[in-house]
């Protein structure tokens, strides 16, 4: 497909239609991402990457993601050749199983936060109501109601700084909540510290929603709801943690790799000199491949065996 | 190390690679280490050569066009927020809606098909020679609210009342600011163009300027070009164009030096013509007869085959 052809895709899509061969590449993007087994096996819906899977991926992106939000047309409008379409497809399809599957937390948090402010210290009820997700809660007592509107407390919660979001996890065989109890509880108690006033739980799910980008479940009411099973990973765990490993590589860029590479021996000044880059820049793609990693560990030490398999990767691959 | 954006694994995994792919692997430790793990290997692919896109749309404020850069294959959508000789001033797009902070404006899904976001802190200049497509126009008010957020960016003042906006950075710890870094990282490919001819009046200057930018030595022009112990003279403005050195030659090292063909860039090479300084002896050696033609060569005949040349795809 050469970029004069992008080019023809582009203004076709946006004239309303939907060219077979366009489809044709974006399922094959899908089929060779999972033969290649560079999505983490917890993203399966079956707990393993089959024929079956990779039709099941590529349909729930095709629908929800490319055609409901107009991704097909943004993919397009970003490609100036084929190889950047096939790029940009298969970064959309990492972010659409990753959103896929925290959008479907949005219960299970609201569920947990009411349990964490009911449970007491440091959260006191200040004023208290009919509904679960009406009543006031502070670090405080006597302290007054959010008086602000919503983008004012989002403001808040953005500036809290960063939280371990649990993206998937190498062996999904329990549950994996996308913030764990004690980043909900140091989230929740930050923003009422941060504001200095009393929240609701609703108030509070407002901004966990915009913060963690779980819009889509937004209209759903807030209702304690169960925890439903994940289902569990059908890998054996080391090979399911090299997966993994496998596919957060995939998700790093080349000055990433060389940062990580060069991290455990030399000083943040040693690295920006030879990645030629700020100690700034070199901070933040510190900060960014943490993130990564964290996102797909269940606990510490699945975090440290997903990083020696990651340096193993590196390390073995490059003669440097 | 490449500093170039890693392909699609799907290409990475094509057997055999594309040149271009294959090159990259061989310097970039993400993609060996990536192929060195996984022993699967996908059917061969080939590919037809990417056709060079239909640059030049007519841009002009308002404009939601897509840009292009020599050194990505990625596009950039972006608004034309002010034209001027020196280039178009755009702000980028973005659908990253999730992650506005209060200097991006939001921009309806009836747009462009799919929400998205006007990043005003991200503005910054191209060549219209960049511009691949216009998609549409931004309607009036849409523009007027970008201008008024770059006015209020520009004056450091809070952003006026009323704008549909993102919530705003309170602070440093806010990771909004980690995401604006590696954009701005991003869209600096699209400036580079226009970065890299200002503050150049004569060729000799840019070619000083790129090479010390891109710690490029003398030899390694000459060598793209084909010709030796040009680079000096013509720094100097002691060479003189366009009998001291072919189109074809010139644009090779324009190439080296990562900078594309535009009318500003013509508007360079003109006034170091036009300059003149044509010093005896400094001319290449080359027959008597080449160099009575060089010296008759039309003045606008040699930028146009430079442009022409510097357009085409190396081979």
């Amino acid at each position: 497909m050469s970029a004069r052809r992008v080019a023809e895709l582009r203004r076709q899509v946006r004239a309303g239609e939907l060219p077979e061969e366009l489809i044709a590449e974006l399922r094959s993007v899908a089929e060779r991402l999972v033969r290649l087994r560079l999505l983490p096996p917890s993203f399966s819906p079956y707990g393993q990457w089959d024929e079956e899977a990779a039709q099941e991926i590529f349909s729930s992106w095709y629908t929800e993601r490319l055609l409901a939000r107009g991704h097909l047309q943004m993919l397009l409008d970003r490609a100036g050749s084929s190889g950047a379409l096939r790029s940009l497809a298969e970064r959309s399809l990492r972010q659409h199983l990753s959103s896929s599957r925290e959008r479907t937390q949005t219960q299970n948090i609201y569920w947990r936060l009411n349990t964490i402010l009911q449970g007491g210290h440091p959260f006191v009820l200040v004023e208290s109501a009919t509904r679960p997700q009406d009543r006031w809660y502070a670090t405080r007592a006597g302290a007054s109601p959010w008086p602000g509107n919503d983008r004012q407390l989002i403001a808040h919660g953005w500036a809290l700084g960063d939280f371990t979001v649990i993206r998937y996890r190498a062996d999904a065989t329990k549950l994996s909540p996308l913030l764990d109890s004690n980043e909900l509880a140091r989230f929740a108690e930050g923003l009422m510290a941060s504001t200095g006033a009393a929240l609701t739980p609703a108030l509070i799910m407002r901004v966990i929603v915009a913060r963690f980008d779980l819009h889509e479940s937004e209209s759903e009411p807030f209702e304690e709801a169960k925890q439903t099973a994940e289902v569990a990973s059908k890998l054996p765990e080391q090979l399911a943690l090299r997966q993994s490993a496998l596919a957060i590589l995939a998700e790093l860029t080349p000055r990433q790799v060389q940062v990580l590479r060069l991290t455990p021996q030399d000083t943040v000044v040693e690295i920006a000199e030879r990645v030629r880059c700020s100690t700034g820049t070199v901070v933040n793609e510190q900060r960014r491949i943490g993130q990564l990693i964290i996102g797909m560990s269940e606990d510490d030490g699945e975090r440290d065996r997903l990083l020696n398999i990651l340096a193993d990767l590196v390390y073995s691959s490059s003669d440097d | 190390m490449t500093d170039g954006p890693c392909p699609a694994l799907t290409d990475l995994f094509a057997e055999p690679p594309a040149l271009a792919t294959a090159a990259h692997a061989a310097l970039c430790q993400r993609c060996q280490a990536l192929l060195a793990a996984t022993a699967e290997r996908l059917p061969a692919q080939h590919e037809p050569a990417s056709a060079p896109a239909e640059h030049g749309a007519l841009l002009i404020p308002g404009s939601l066009a897509l840009i292009g850069a020599p050194a990505s294959d990625e596009l950039l959508l972006a608004i034309v927020i002010a034209s001027g000789e020196e280039g178009l001033t755009v702000v980028p797009v973005s659908p990253e809606v999730a992650l506005a902070s209060e200097w991006d404006l939001h921009i309806p899904e009836s747009v462009l098909g799919y929400s998205a976001v006007a990043q005003v802190w991200n503005h910054g200049q191209i060549l219209p020679e960049q511009s691949i497509e216009q998609i549409t126009t931004l309607p009036a008010e849409q523009l007027a609210a970008v201008h008024a957020l770059v006015r209020a960016a520009n004056a450091s003042v809070p952003p006026p009342e009323g704008l549909a906006v993102g919530p705003p950075v309170l602070g440093k710890q806010d990771p909004r600011l980690l995401f604006q870094d590696a954009e701005t990282e991003d869209a600096h490919a699209f400036w580079e163009p226009t970065l890299a001819l200002a503050g150049a009046a004569t060729l000799g200057q840019l070619i000083r300027h790129r090479r010390e930018e891109l710690q490029l030595a003398p030899e390694v022009l000459e060598s793209a070009s084909g010709v030796p112990g040009w680079v000096q003279g013509l720094e100097a403005d002691t060479l003189s164009l366009p009998g001291g050195l072919s189109p074809g030659a010139l644009a090779a090292a324009m190439r080296s030096l990562r900078v594309s063909a535009s009318s500003r860039l013509a508007r360079i090479l003109r006034w170091t013509i036009q300059a003149g300084i044509p010093a005896a002896g400094t001319t290449l050696a080359r027959s008597g007869s080449d160099t009575r033609q060089d010296a008759n060569l039309d003045v606008d005949a040699y930028i146009e085959e430079f442009l022409h040349e510097l357009s085409e795809e190396p081979e």
